[in-house]
């Protein structure tokens, strides 16, 4: 079983990356790296190889999905994505399930609260 | 014989001197076409000057009764017929009968007959004043009024078709809100909030507090940035933005503009370059043309890449001045450009250092210069940079209405 030690966070906007990337190393004692957009993460992958990318769907360009389903054409097509939302919608987080990610996390989050929310997901996917 | 008094009488039309001018009536047989002879001449010889005295008598008196005159008939007959005559304008009616009974019922039913006619005469002049008179009321009046109504009708329908499409637009525009309030506005909330938690309750290194301090600021900035230009958006889309025109140097202006954005851009390592004549007096409201060139020159800065040059220039013409701001940034895609001075469009131009947009800054733009009378326009192509022209009247000519 491996350990979860490295996220990619994918999202436009500096403070929230910013904020996300400050609890995950404070609180859960995660390496993180922070991309404004899809390109930027791809082009991140190779060199940072995260156990697990923080994928913001309300982006402009390239958008959450359309991210998502670039990284599955990439080499690093199995790495796991979760997705980050404002909208809660069921029937938005199925359609985003449905594309392909483990989870889907409700935005704004809290700090605090952040880290052990990503670690139940990893291991939920570890023993399941 | 017939039981109508017409029928057993005559009357005759006469001018003042007696001479028959028209045959009313003739139930008698008295004379063929007595027209231009003498009403003496028609009578028997023995009653010529006693016709005489009773035409006479008419014209003076006005009417003369019971003159009796022997007559012969087209047919040979010779009878005595009662006459009697009345005067009206120069015009003598003359009336004859075998009895004075038929003289008064002939004249009795001509008066009718004349009466009716007068009447229809009276009516028909009566209905075609009241014809002309309606008629013209309704050209003058109810015509008018008409097409007042119809007109005001108009107006109305269009003024409706008018405020539906803006109360359309300021529809989209409130949905937009909505979307933007809840992304751009919620976004910066929830930021201070986890900055404020992780101060709280996580033990952080100074650097770390220091971070978290200047983004507190930075997206305060920003929050205030954003409800400035809001409250802006609604001054205006509520008609209520107010020029405070005045002679300005213009040329002064962006200078100073210039200056500021300066320092904002050397971080960058962007050059900006100006070509503004000195002198320039434009009729203009200060601050908001200085909101103008700001956004021009602070969108330039944001969208340029480090190492680029940015052209500020200024050309006077005879009734308008002409401010470029060129970049060398990734230009706009046709989406984009047909978008960019909405209130609310997500472009995908992207800030080249990371900076802040509230998306509303063109809208208010190029409001403020048609609040000028003036024009704003981009010439963009993608990858070549854009150049963002305003055009503005030197001096402010109240529209006539």
């Amino acid at each position: 079983v491996s350990e979860l030690k490295r996220i990619l966070l994918v999202d436009d906007d500096e403070d929230l990356r910013a904020i996300a990337a400050m609890s995950l190393e404070a609180t859960g004692d995660l390496a993180v790296k922070g991309c404004a957009s899809a390109e930027e993460a791809l082009a991140t992958f190779a060199e940072f190889e995260p156990d697990m990318v923080l994928l913001d769907v309300e982006m402009p360009g390239t958008d959450g999905p359309a991210a998502l389903a670039a990284f599955r054409e990439s080499r690093h097509a199995d790495v796991p994505v979760v997705f980050c939302t404002a909208r809660t919608e069921p029937e938005q987080v199925q359609r985003l399930l449905g594309l392909g990610a483990i989870d889907v996390i409700h935005k704004p989050f809290d700090p605090l609260e952040l880290a052990a929310t990503i670690r139940k997901i990893w291991d939920g996917l570890t023993t399941g | 014989v017939s039981d109508e008094p017409g029928s057993r009488g005559v009357a005759l039309l006469c001018d003042t001197s007696g001479i028959v001018t028209e045959t009313v009536r003739d139930g008698l047989g008295l004379v063929n076409d007595p027209e231009g002879t003498p009403l003496s001449e028609m009578v028997a010889p023995g009653s010529r000057e006693k016709a005489v005295r009773f035409i006479e008598n008419v014209r003076q008196a006005g009417a003369a009764f019971n003159w009796e005159l022997n007559v012969e008939l087209a047919s040979g007959e010779a009878v005595t017929l009662s006459f009697a005559g009345t005067h009206h304008r120069g015009v003598l009616l003359v009336i004859g009968a075998r009895v004075l009974d038929d003289v008064f019922s002939l004249y009795e039913e001509l008066s009718r007959v004349n009466n009716e006619q007068a009447d229809l005469v009276r009516r028909a002049i009566k209905d075609r004043i009241l014809v002309t008179t309606q008629r013209a009321s309704v050209d003058t009046t109810q015509l008018d009024d008409l097409s007042r109504l119809n007109n005001e009708m108009a107006n109305l329908q269009r003024e409706l078709a008018k405020k539906n499409r803006t109360l359309e637009r300021l529809n989209e525009q409130k949905d937009m809100f909505l979307g933007m309030a809840a992304h751009d506005l919620r976004n910066p909330i929830s930021s201070i909030m986890g900055y404020a938690k992780l101060l709280l309750e996580v033990s952080l290194d100074d650097r770390q507090r220091r971070t978290v301090l200047q983004s507190i600021g930075r997206v305060s900035e920003h929050m205030l940035a954003l409800v400035n230009d809001l409250l802006d958006v609604s001054v205006i889309e509520s008609g209520r933005l107010e020029l405070r025109r005045e002679p300005c140097s213009l040329s002064g202006l962006l200078e100073q503009r210039v200056d500021f954005f300066q320092l904002v851009a050397e971080k960058k390592r962007i050059r900006i370059e100006r070509e503004i004549p000195p002198g320039v007096v434009v009729e203009i409201d200060p601050g908001r043309v200085e909101q103008v060139a700001d956004n021009l020159i602070s969108n330039a800065v944001k969208y340029s890449p480090p190492g680029s040059r940015i052209d500020v220039s200024l050309v006077t013409g005879e009734d308008e001045v002409r401010l470029e701001v060129r970049d060398q940034g990734p230009g706009l895609s046709e989406d984009d450009r047909a978008r960019i001075f909405g209130a609310f469009q997500r472009l995908s131009a992207r800030p080249t250092g990371g900076e802040k947009s509230t998306g509303l800054g063109l809208a208010i733009t190029k409001r403020i210069v048609a609040a000028h009378g003036g024009t704003i326009d981009v010439e963009a192509a993608q990858e070549q940079g854009s150049t963002f022209v305003v055009v503005l009247p030197k001096t402010w000519r109240r529209r006539a209405r």
